[in-house]
């Protein structure tokens, strides 16, 4: 996905001069052209993430439209003040790229799960936030992101998942199926566990919600009015994902009536190496499980997550 | 680098310098704010920056303006004082200084008119001056200058060393970066807490050039900011020897002028050492 995001992003360069890449090491194989073809846009500016989320923000002011890229972790925690200070107080559209989401990096250890990113972030006024689930999604993301002088995080996972989609919409179903009285909202890169899982399945409907903040109010109101159950997916805490997110946005709405579920990893520090594949299967979230979750489900009976994902 | 040979405590005010203090003590009484002395022993520097730039491009915003961060955003009253004798801030706006409603906070705010870059949290300005002075430069604005001024105690924090270690690796010759070593902490002497006294070195080895001078004489502040104008091919930095609450004599040198607010007795007694 980030590969197609760099080519996107390079072709943009070319006719929009505003564009500036900033990177903090990272980017092997993706930065070279950049240096070559806009050696007055691109910059490196080595592991100091502090310091380029503040020389993103220096940029702006003189009236650039920066982008900054490095490990999702690293770009949003690391230099957590100098977006909040430096970049979303002033409203300065920085765009923030970052790569690997989840647990695409799960055998580097705890250091480098990216499981509390949005969490981090969401609670920044101006900051937009952006997870898209497939390669067409991505470039849908950025095209909003494009659409608005905003900060922005666009978190991208590794991989290039994609999905024909019949919707102009960022945020759309990828299984819509009449009769489903169950829908799954999920975001990021979890999704392509979810459509193996239920292939087949036509009692749940799949939404991605590419966008997580804004949340789009007025389409996420028919949902909650259409479906009775709704099980949010992520590669996200549950205590500070998407999951919390809507559980705020169900109750100021007024809109209780569905069943709000959580599939997502647990909050707590990882003590063992491990895969992706090896984390998804610890937290119910391979595509088998799910699919064994979501039949799981009956209406009018009370659900519980899998009691891997049960916070304490 | 040259031993100091001089001594900003004896240095005598001008009449400019006695002036803005005098603001600096109205705006700060009247609202009960703190950090009077951090404010005053950053007069000078903050003087001799605005007389060498174009007030006119600042004040309409031209994109090839010269910048000022106040990095130490706590003495945000000596800013806006000085920005007040430039014709920056109108008196009107500067005697909400800290009241309720008011645009000016104690720390400096973006919010305010010709103000570039809201400051508070100590560590951020170098950083975003670095991104102005790469972007100055990427536009081809190559005779705008970026001015940052840091307090001695803030060099504390880690992000101003990635800062300088990028702005003397990109040889940015239009950063000028100004240290307001008042060598008083928030509770004791920067020296104590966690030495800087080889400031001047330490910055030296990140390939700037520097200067080490009395940061009250404002006269030789000026012509040394003139005198690096697009004469350097490397970044600048000036260490600037100064005395917190320098002008009023029971505030200088005292910790308690971080914190503490000047009530009626003190400022008239502080009006009388600034007439």
């Amino acid at each position: 996905m980030r590969n197609v995001f760099f080519e996107l992003l390079k072709n943009r360069m070319h006719t929009d001069e505003s564009l500036f890449l900033v990177v903090a090491d990272m980017g092997m194989g993706l930065i070279d052209p950049f240096q070559k073809e806009f050696p007055d846009r691109f910059i490196n500016v080595g592991i100091a993430e502090q310091n380029m989320a503040g020389i993103c923000a220096g940029l702006c002011n003189v009236g650039f439209r920066p982008l900054c890229y490095t490990i999702s972790n690293f770009l949003v925690e690391r230099c957590f003040e100098q977006l909040r200070n430096d970049i979303c107080l002033h409203d300065y559209p920085v765009t923030l790229i970052g790569t690997s989401t989840g647990f695409d990096n799960g055998n580097l250890g705890p250091t480098h799960h990216i499981v509390d990113d949005v969490g981090c972030v969401k609670g920044l006024p101006n900051l937009r936030i952006y997870s898209p689930s497939t390669v067409t999604a991505m470039r849908m993301a950025y095209d909003d992101i494009m659409q608005e002088s905003k900060p922005a995080y666009l978190r991208i996972g590794k991989g290039a998942y994609d999905l024909k989609i019949n919707s102009q919409t960022l945020n759309h179903f990828v299984a819509d199926h009449a009769d489903s009285d169950v829908l799954v909202i999920t975001h990021g890169n979890i999704l392509e566990n979810i459509v193996k899982g239920l292939e087949g399945v036509t009692t749940a409907s799949i939404f991605c919600l590419n966008r997580l903040k804004p949340l789009p109010a007025a389409q996420l109101e028919s949902l909650f009015r259409r479906f009775p159950t709704i099980v949010v997916i992520e590669d996200q805490f549950v205590g500070s994902g998407l999951f919390n997110s809507l559980c705020q946005f169900a109750v100021e709405s007024g809109l209780t009536g569905s069943k709000l579920l959580s599939l997502a990893p647990r909050d707590c520090y990882e003590d063992r190496a491990g895969d992706k594949n090896y984390f998804s299967e610890k937290y119910g979230l391979a595509a088998g499980q799910i699919k064994a979750y979501i039949e799981s489900i009956r209406p009018g009976q009370p659900s519980q997550a899998p009691a891997a994902c049960a916070t304490k | 680098m040259k031993e100091a040979t001089f001594n900003p405590k004896q240095t005598a005010l001008t009449s400019a310098g006695k002036k803005i203090r005098q603001t600096i003590l109205n705006i700060v009484h009247n609202s009960g704010a703190a950090h009077i002395g951090s404010a005053y022993s950053a007069v000078e520097i903050l003087n001799a920056i605005f007389s060498g730039m174009d007030v006119e491009k600042i004040r309409r915003q031209a994109p090839d303006r010269d910048r000022v961060l106040l990095s130490k955003g706590h003495a945000s009253a000596a800013l806006y004082a000085v920005m007040h004798e430039y014709g920056l801030m109108d008196e009107a706006l500067l005697n909400t200084f800290y009241k309720n409603d008011s645009l000016l906070s104690g720390h400096v705010s973006h919010w305010v008119p010709n103000v570039e870059h809201s400051t508070g949290a100590l560590g951020h300005g170098l950083p975003v001056g670095v991104g102005m002075a790469l972007g100055l430069k990427s536009k081809k604005f190559l005779t705008s200058r970026v001015f940052v001024v840091l307090g001695d105690g803030e060099t504390h924090e880690g992000s101003n060393w990635e800062a300088l270690m990028y702005a003397g690796h990109r040889q940015l010759n239009n950063l000028c970066v100004l240290v307001d070593n008042n060598k008083l902490g928030g509770v004791g002497f920067t020296d104590t807490i966690c030495s800087v006294q080889n400031l001047e070195n330490m910055i030296a080895s990140f390939g700037f050039e520097t200067f080490s001078v009395d940061g009250h004489d404002e006269e030789g502040l000026r012509t040394l900011l003139h005198k690096t104008s697009g004469r350097t091919s490397r970044p600048v930095a000036v260490v600037c020897h100064t005395i917190k609450g320098k002008g009023v004599s029971f505030m200088e040198d005292e910790e308690a002028w971080h914190y503490r607010s000047p009530n009626k007795d003190a400022r008239e007694k502080a009006l009388l050492e600034l007439a």
